[in-house]
């Protein structure tokens, strides 16, 4: 056991290392001088050069690279251009806010999703299979800002239940979750209807596996079936596409944010976007790359809970 | 012994031939594909619906798009004005006709140039294995889990909005999927006796490649060009909502419901009819790829 936990989070930091030299070549590489960028084609070389040395955009490539890499492990990211504070202070201010929202997705999701996946799978080809198969499929088409657009008109302006603005702010629970409530269920219905599909699927196999005919010829009632040999199985592709689905997540929560005007990293990006913060840009890229790393290795490690069988190879 | 006479006759017929034939093949299989499930004839039909109206724009549309009239702002929908008229007093049923071909232009370029050139990566890492397979895969695998909106936002900003540069933000998102899926029936069928017997007469890698593995792979690298070009549609319209899109005045249906968002509170239609064309054309997409899907692998029944 302890040398699979050895193994993943010794791969995890060779993929991490991958990842953030591609993002400090993207940010590089891309036509345009960053310096320029910010300062517009009027700019004098002078105005520029000086912008250039307060990037670090001055001394040679493999010196910036070294730089980058000292600075994302011991936490510095930079300054950002607008604000003046540290890019890691700025991120670390909103980052509960995007974790409290993509975790009430993800829980409401897999309580959505699971359920249903599992149900349509055993009712295969039948009218409850076919309707939730569409309702997953019209649930996955939705981009999350066109559902975030018709959800706040219908439950904040129409029938008046939640607030129009989330701060996320909230002083009491109560406060807090009515915040979290409508930004949640639209990330959280979008993500059901993934998990529905992926659930759907993978109980299916499991359905068709040898063990699950012998309990049947064993007499064994179908309910418990269900509950004691198909779900467990379920759970190991499920588990594992759910942390496919990062990337998803992350990018329907950036459009969940923006309509919902909640503090977060989506806000934060959107904001260095128009301001071309670039220290800040690079920063959220390499937050988001943490955070893809991190639940890939997460995922590995459940992965590996779950199913026994893991461990061994 | 049917075989040796087929593989001895190949090199005689001329590739073109051969390449007939495996085309008329692959249309039959999509053909049947189609048959098996009824569903991605829907997709199919609505798709062709959209794309028809929005190559007809011109002809059809009952206003020019951009045509501003102050007096007519706002106007809720009328016999005039059938979706109503946006803050500028532009007519939204022009402006979603017209809006529909940046969509559609954006989505088959960038999708088209995804699954060519992921695809080759894929042949290629599948065929020749070894160390540039893994590490090929490893970064394909990296990228793939990366957010494609994040990566698109980013390609975008700093590149500067317009419809070359949607399409290379798209088109660099869209590449690790189809390497990926042209990769796994590679190392298969490389192993098959006809590729054995190929590499035996002395052809050449890119022969068996193109010629040989690429027919095998090419359904299921379609259907996923169908459910990817969903997500394309989907990213750039999200990418114009942020602020990101092909620049006004021209219409985007992304930009319109940016647009139509700040005028929610009274006029809800500016922002609703551009959100329904989208999910529309994702959703006809959706169920073409997803129905086309099911008949080629009936292992993979609806997964997502």
């Amino acid at each position: 056991m302890s040398r699979f936990i050895l193994k993943r989070v010794g791969f995890a930091f060779i993929t991490l290392f991958a990842v953030l030299t591609i993002v400090f070549f993207i940010v590089r590489i891309l036509p345009g001088d960053p310096a320029m960028v910010i300062l517009g084609d009027q700019a004098s070389q002078q105005a520029i050069e000086s912008l250039r040395a307060r990037l670090g955009l001055d001394v040679p490539l493999p010196v910036q690279y070294v730089d980058f890499m000292r600075g994302v492990f011991v936490g510095d990211w930079g300054t950002s251009l607008i604000s003046g504070r540290p890019v890691i202070t700025e991120i670390l201010k909103v980052l509960p806010a995007t974790i409290e929202l993509t975790l009430a997705a993800l829980v409401l999701g897999a309580a959505v999703g699971i359920p249903l996946g599992v149900w349509s799978a055993i009712r295969r080809n039948t009218v409850p299979d076919y309707l939730i198969r569409l309702a997953s499929l019209l649930g996955l088409s939705f981009p999350a800002f066109v559902s975030a657009v018709l959800l706040l008109f219908a439950f904040a302006i129409e029938l008046r239940w939640f607030p129009v603005i989330s701060s996320g702010r909230g002083e009491t629970l109560g406060a807090r979750l009515n915040d979290l409530a409508l930004p949640a269920i639209n990330l959280g219905l979008i993500m059901a209807a993934y998990i529905t599909r992926v659930s759907r699927s993978a109980m299916l196999e499991v359905l068709g596996q040898d063990y699950v005919r012998t309990a049947k010829a064993k007499g064994i009632a179908f309910g418990q079936i269900i509950r004691r040999h198909c779900l467990r199985n379920t759970m190991i592709p499920v588990v594992t596409v759910v942390g496919l689905y990062l990337g998803i997540l992350i990018g329907n929560s950036v459009l969940t944010e923006i309509v919902f005007n909640r503090p977060g990293l989506g806000r934060l990006i959107v904001g260095a976007l128009n301001q071309r913060d670039y220290p800040m840009l690079q920063g959220m890229m390499v937050i988001y790359t943490l955070m893809v790393v991190v639940v890939n290795l997460a995922t590995d490690l459940t992965y590996g809970l779950i199913d026994p069988r893991i461990k061994y190879s | 012994m049917s075989t040796p006479t087929a593989t001895q006759e190949t090199p005689t017929a001329g590739s073109a031939a051969y390449f007939r034939t495996s085309l008329a093949a692959l249309g039959a299989g999509l053909l049947k594909a189609f048959n098996t499930n009824k569903t991605s004839w829907v997709g199919l039909g609505l798709f062709a619906l959209v794309c028809l109206l929005a190559l007809a724009a011109p002809l059809i549309a009952p206003h020019d798009p951009l045509d501003q009239n102050i007096l007519l702002r706002l106007r809720p929908p009328s016999a005039e004005y059938w979706l109503g008229t946006d803050a500028y007093g532009r007519d939204i049923l022009s402006r979603i006709l017209y809006g529909a071909r940046i969509s559609l232009v954006i989505g088959l370029v960038s999708i088209t140039a995804a699954l060519i050139i992921g695809t080759t990566i894929g042949l290629f890492a599948g065929y020749f294995g070894g160390r540039t397979d893994i590490i090929v895969m490893q970064t394909m695998d990296v990228l793939l889990a990366f957010p494609s909106l994040i990566l698109g936002l980013i390609v975008v900003a700093m590149l500067g909005p317009s419809v070359t540069n949607l399409i290379i933000a798209i088109t660099l998102t869209a590449i690790p999927p189809f390497a990926r899926i042209a990769r796994a029936p590679t190392i298969v069928v490389k192993e098959r006796e006809y590729i054995e017997a190929g590499r035996a007469l002395g052809y050449s890698h890119l022969r068996l490649m193109g010629g040989h593995i690429l027919p095998n792979i090419l359904p299921e690298v379609l259907v996923m060009g169908s459910l990817w070009m969903a997500t394309a549609i989907r990213v750039e319209a999200s990418l114009a909502f942020i602020g990101l899109g092909v620049s006004p005045p021209t219409a985007t249906w992304g930009g319109m419901i940016r647009e139509g968002f700040e005028n929610i509170l009274d006029s809800f239609w500016l922002a609703f009819f551009p959100s329904i064309a989208i999910l529309i054309v994702v959703f006809a997409l959706n169920l073409l790829g997803d129905g086309l899907r099911d008949a080629i692998d009936p292992r993979l029944r609806g997964e997502g």
